[in-house]
């Protein structure tokens, strides 16, 4: 390719960068559409969110060794108990029941 | 409340720095009240308002705020009544890593200036050109994007990456982000490579909000080198001039 041009790599309107981008109609579509937002940049769910800054506040730790410690537990919890026992207990953990839980992990058995 | 302009292009060399710097004295000149904040690990910004200074912020810089590792009140440097520093450091490379892997990881510098934007009227933040986590942040917290723009090929290029990193950036966490202008640097009549090149600009985007050309001028790199504005080293030199009359522009853009 040649040098001698510029090559265009913008195909949008400068003019339009200049002012905030545009509303979407309606003020409860904007509502829904912070909230989809926020969960896209954070890639999770805003109850995850919150359960996150809980963890964070109780731990007194830095944020990325959590996600660094859930992320070993999720690893090494499936290859320890295999792919069945693993979904099994994910599934006990979806409860959401800490007692349910902790009578689960009693009768585990690897 | 503060004004935030990331002063932003995606091609290095093109006067990111010598720009917030300048511009932020012509606006403290004009007694506004400014905040500069340096976002780029090479801290170049930091080493020409400190100077070795800089070695004292390890514990308190633009990285641990982003980190919460110390508070923005710790970390500000005041080089004048009216223009103040938000310091980066050495360190700051190596707190990407952890940055990338936090929660709120894009928000993380808009969270930080929060507290101090009802002291200021502006905050102009001297950006890397790579796009990482730094550039995003910075983009995420601001309101306008001034781009400096050299007049040569790989200038306007770095110019179109950064419209289109704008466009990224207003559909997904700031949408609230306007383009405040071009600002053709190191201008010279010297050659025909630059009126060239702002000719094919003008042809490409019309629309292009094109504000005060700033000279390419030997004082402003003496007055670098020396950690000098370039009103302090030659107050009415054509330098200074372009820079006092781009601060009016801006001031008259944002304020109305």
């Amino acid at each position: 390719m040649s040098r001698d041009k510029l090559p265009k790599l913008f195909d949008g309107s400068v003019n339009e960068l200049t002012r905030p981008s545009r509303s979407k109609a309606g003020e409860g579509s904007r509502s829904s559409l912070k909230s989809k937002k926020k969960q896209k940049t954070l890639y999770i769910t805003l109850d995850m969110n919150r359960k996150l800054i809980e963890l964070y506040g109780e731990e007194g730790r830095r944020q990325s060794i959590i996600v660094e410690d859930a992320v070993n537990l999720y690893y090494y919890l499936k290859k320890a108990l295999g792919e069945k026992k693993f979904n099994e207990l994910l599934s006990a953990v979806g409860r959401e029941d800490p007692e349910f839980l902790a009578e689960y992990v009693s009768k585990l058995r690897v | 409340m503060a004004v935030v302009i990331s002063v932003a292009n995606q091609k290095g060399g093109v006067g990111k720095t010598t720009l917030t710097m300048n511009l932020g004295h012509a606006l403290a000149s004009k007694g506004k009240r400014v905040l500069l904040v340096d976002i780029d690990p090479q801290f170049n910004l930091t080493f020409g308002l400190i100077g070795m200074e800089v070695l004292n912020y390890e514990n308190s810089n633009v990285g641990t705020l982003m980190t919460r590792e110390s508070e923005i009140n710790d970390a500000i440097v005041e080089i004048s009544d009216d223009l103040h520093l938000l310091p980066s450091h050495l360190n700051l490379s190596v707190k990407e890593i952890e940055i990338i892997n936090a929660y709120n990881r894009e928000r993380r510098l808009e969270k930080a200036l929060t507290p101090v934007l009802p002291d200021y009227d502006y905050v102009l933040i001297d950006n890397p050109p790579s796009m990482g986590i730094f550039l995003v942040n910075s983009l995420t917290a601001s309101d306008y994007v001034l781009i400096p723009l050299e007049l040569s090929y790989f200038g306007v290029i770095g110019m179109q990456l950064m419209f289109n990193l704008m466009r990224m950036i207003r559909e997904e966490t700031n949408e609230n982000l306007k383009l405040l202008g071009l600002v053709p640097n190191k201008f010279t009549r010297q050659t025909k490579v630059p009126k060239t090149r702002l000719r094919e600009l003008k042809e490409a985007y019309p629309d292009a909000p094109i504000l005060t050309t700033i000279p390419k001028a030997i004082a402003l790199e003496k007055a670098q080198g020396k950690g000098m504005s370039i009103f302090e080293f030659e107050n009415d030199g054509r330098a200074a001039k372009a820079f006092m009359k781009l601060a009016g522009e801006v001031v008259k853009i944002v304020e109305g």
